[in-house]
């Protein structure tokens, strides 16, 4: 940025747009889906092959939104595997055992359940003060004891007007695709043009300062668990509607994934950085490699390799970057 | 009004709820133990032909030593103010590249093997130590990755399992001395030396400064990053050994063994008083932390507890143990 006499040079247009997390990760996807589609033409630029990256992210996409806010505001949730499988075990149950409720009503007690477990996550970390990690895997474990409770064996035949909420194909794409565009598009509006949502980057960026200019931080984060569970909820719910079945261990091993996402897309755990639409294409990024690993051929368990490494190198990335640039 | 600071500086403790205080704050090693002799009297109690069995002995100290031998070098990392969630995937990387070797290549001896299998685990503990220290990379992160990475390659590695692994690298896990099988002897062996080094020796005291107050450390003149680099070694290399010893036990090594570990032996460490924000914990602290979530999930499988409910147990008693420390915390401000 400064040249030796001390003055202000000007970046290229092209170096200052790549230095946006979400630029970059939308350039790199165009990439490696056009170097995909010179290699295997018929199979990898087809319709249904995008439809199908567009799926396979849509848990995760969700997910994110929530995961990047919390990130943001300094804390993160490995809980919320544990709480979808609770919102889909719950409006499972209601779906199942008491079948006079309609099933838009067991859909929000689903959802309700999963925001109540984000309210708990929200005290025990932010009233109470436990270390973020520590709590939402004891959550996790809690959580997840709830959910086997309650699903015991599993629910299967679920009601088939509820199906439809996840499986309808509408403009030859499926259902969930377009609840995780709409919700991505809705919080990244808000997040980046509301004064409530920026607070959350005054809390991650400095703690002490954003107390002192009145933000009352505890309530906010609270509030963030809660959004985080009741998208946790959503996802669970929608996933059940996929699977006609409902049970106790959906969703395991998934909260590392969706933290994979919103650092690549730009978050740090140091908090106060980080965009919803940069983790949404964080996990769209890890969705496109995968996809095209599978299609490449390459063994399944590489795909681990691959997606470690990517996750290390795009949280080293600014560092990686500023020693090319800088003085020191 | 005397508040409880000035009274136990006075030594005077004058109810037992702010003895209890002080006790919990300062000595979880009491809690714990106090804990633990209810339930063991409970067990005796209700189960104490299933519990007081040389079978059932065998295999807590099973649980416990694989965890355990971990512990230590988790806790240096913890007093230091980060953790590691490779080691369940390093040990397993570990363990399926000496099998590999062992079984692959019948002529070179077992012990060639074994160092191969261990060095390629304190390789990744480098690698861990490098990445957090140089690329300044958050230790969650990096070591996120890299469990993804060492599962990966395990598995790929391992296939569907090696079995049947050589009859002299048995031995290394499956010997017994005096009635106790070799693992325990690993246990306290690396128990005393790490407790001697973390609270002894100059070098690894400095890490209870460096987990308090990085800056305060480095500005003293503390070589902050090879130290945590180290302790990152010291990790891969406890890993390394520990999966040789399960698989020894095992007379096995298979790509997805041992996938919960990482977050049990970090649950241990805290739970014997480290604070995940650096700058406290010992390692007999992690010890008994060890000993009680072993003890504690063995009652859990002989009350035929499913694995769901335990995890809910375990985390409920975190939930309690870590709030009643935060309240606490709070209230009184923390007692040193």
């Amino acid at each position: 940025m400064y040249d030796n006499n001390y003055s202000l040079k000007r970046r290229s247009t092209i170096n200052n747009l790549l230095r946006k997390r979400p630029i970059l990760l939308g350039v790199l996807i165009v990439v490696i889906a056009a170097f995909m589609s010179a290699l295997y033409p018929s199979v990898y630029f087809s319709f249904n092959n995008f439809t199908a990256i567009l799926l396979s992210v849509s848990s995760i996409g969700v997910l994110s939104i929530g995961m990047i806010l919390l990130i943001i505001s300094g804390e993160f949730d490995l809980s919320i595997g544990a709480n979808l499988a609770v919102g889909a075990t719950v409006a499972g149950f209601i779906m199942n055992r008491i079948d006079w409720v309609p099933f838009p009503i067991a859909m929000i007690a689903g959802i309700a359940a999963s925001t109540l477990a984000g309210l708990v996550n929200g005290l025990i970390v932010s009233k109470v003060g436990v270390n973020a990690l520590i709590g939402t895997f004891s959550m996790m474990g809690i959580l997840r004891a709830i959910a086997t409770a309650v699903s015991k064996t599993g629910f299967v035949g679920l009601p088939p007007g509820f199906l439809k909420f996840g499986q309808t194909v509408f403009l030859g794409i499926q259902t969930p695709v377009f609840y995780m565009l709409f919700l991505v598009v809705v919080f990244s509006f808000l997040v980046n043009n509301t004064r409530y949502f920026r607070k959350l980057y005054f809390i991650g960026g400095n703690l002490n300062a954003a107390k002192l200019s009145g933000i009352n931080v505890t309530k906010e984060k609270i509030i963030n668990f809660m959004i985080m569970g009741a998208l946790a909820g959503f996802t669970g719910v929608v996933m059940i509607a996929r699977l006609n079945f409902a049970m106790g261990d959906l969703g395991g091993g998934i909260e590392l994934q969706v933290i994979a996402a919103a650092i690549i897309g730009g978050g740090s755990l140091a908090g106060g950085i980080g965009t919803i639409e940069g983790a949404f294409l964080g996990a769209l990024f890890v969705a496109v490699i995968q996809n095209a690993l599978v299609i490449g051929g390459v063994n399944v368990y590489i795909q681990g390799v691959i997606v470690g490494l990517v996750l290390i190198i795009a949280a080293s990335f600014d560092i990686l970057i500023n020693r090319r640039n800088s003085n020191f | 009004m005397l508040d409880i600071r000035s009274e136990i500086n006075n030594r005077e403790r004058k109810t037992f709820g702010q003895w209890f205080v002080y006790q919990f704050m300062n000595n979880r090693i009491f809690i714990l133990m106090i804990v633990l002799m209810i339930l063991l009297i409970f067990m005796a109690i209700f189960y104490s032909k299933t519990f007081f069995s040389v079978g059932n002995f065998s295999a807590v100290l099973l649980n416990l030593t694989t965890s355990g031998i971990m512990a230590v070098g988790m806790t240096y990392l913890i007093v230091g103010g980060v953790f590691d969630l490779s080691i369940g995937a390093n040990l397993a990387l570990g363990a399926a590249v000496a099998a590999y070797f062992m079984k692959s290549f019948t002529n070179i001896p077992i012990v060639l093997s074994v160092i191969i299998g261990i060095s390629v685990s304190v390789f990744v503990g480098l690698l861990n130590g490098l990445i957090v220290t140089r690329l300044n990379v958050n230790a969650l992160i990096t070591t996120l990755g890299m469990m993804s990475i060492c599962r990966s390659l395990a598995i790929v590695i391992t296939g569907s399992g090696i079995a049947n692994l050589p009859d002299g690298f048995k031995a290394f896990g499956q010997l017994v001395f005096f009635r106790l099988q070799v693992p325990v002897f690993y246990l306290i062996i690396i128990t005393i030396i790490g407790y001697f080094l973390l609270k002894k020796t100059v070098l690894f005291r400095k890490i209870f400064y460096i987990g308090s107050n990085e800056n305060a450390a480095i500005l003293s003149g503390i070589n902050v990053k090879n130290i945590m680099l180290v302790s990152f070694i010291i990790m891969g290399l406890l890993a390394g050994f520990t999966g040789m010893v399960v698989a020894a036990r095992l007379n096995a090594a298979v790509g997805t063994m041992m996938p919960d570990i990482n977050l049990q032996v970090i649950t241990a460490v805290v739970l014997g008083g480290g604070s995940l924000s650096g700058g406290r914990g010992s390692v007999i602290g992690s010890f008994v932390g060890c000993l009680f979530m072993a003890i504690i999930r063995n009652i859990m499988v002989i009350t035929g507890m499913s694995i769901y409910l335990q995890s809910g147990v375990i985390g409920l008693l975190l939930i309690v143990i870590l709030g009643l420390d935060a309240i606490i915390a709070k209230k009184y401000g923390t007692i040193t």
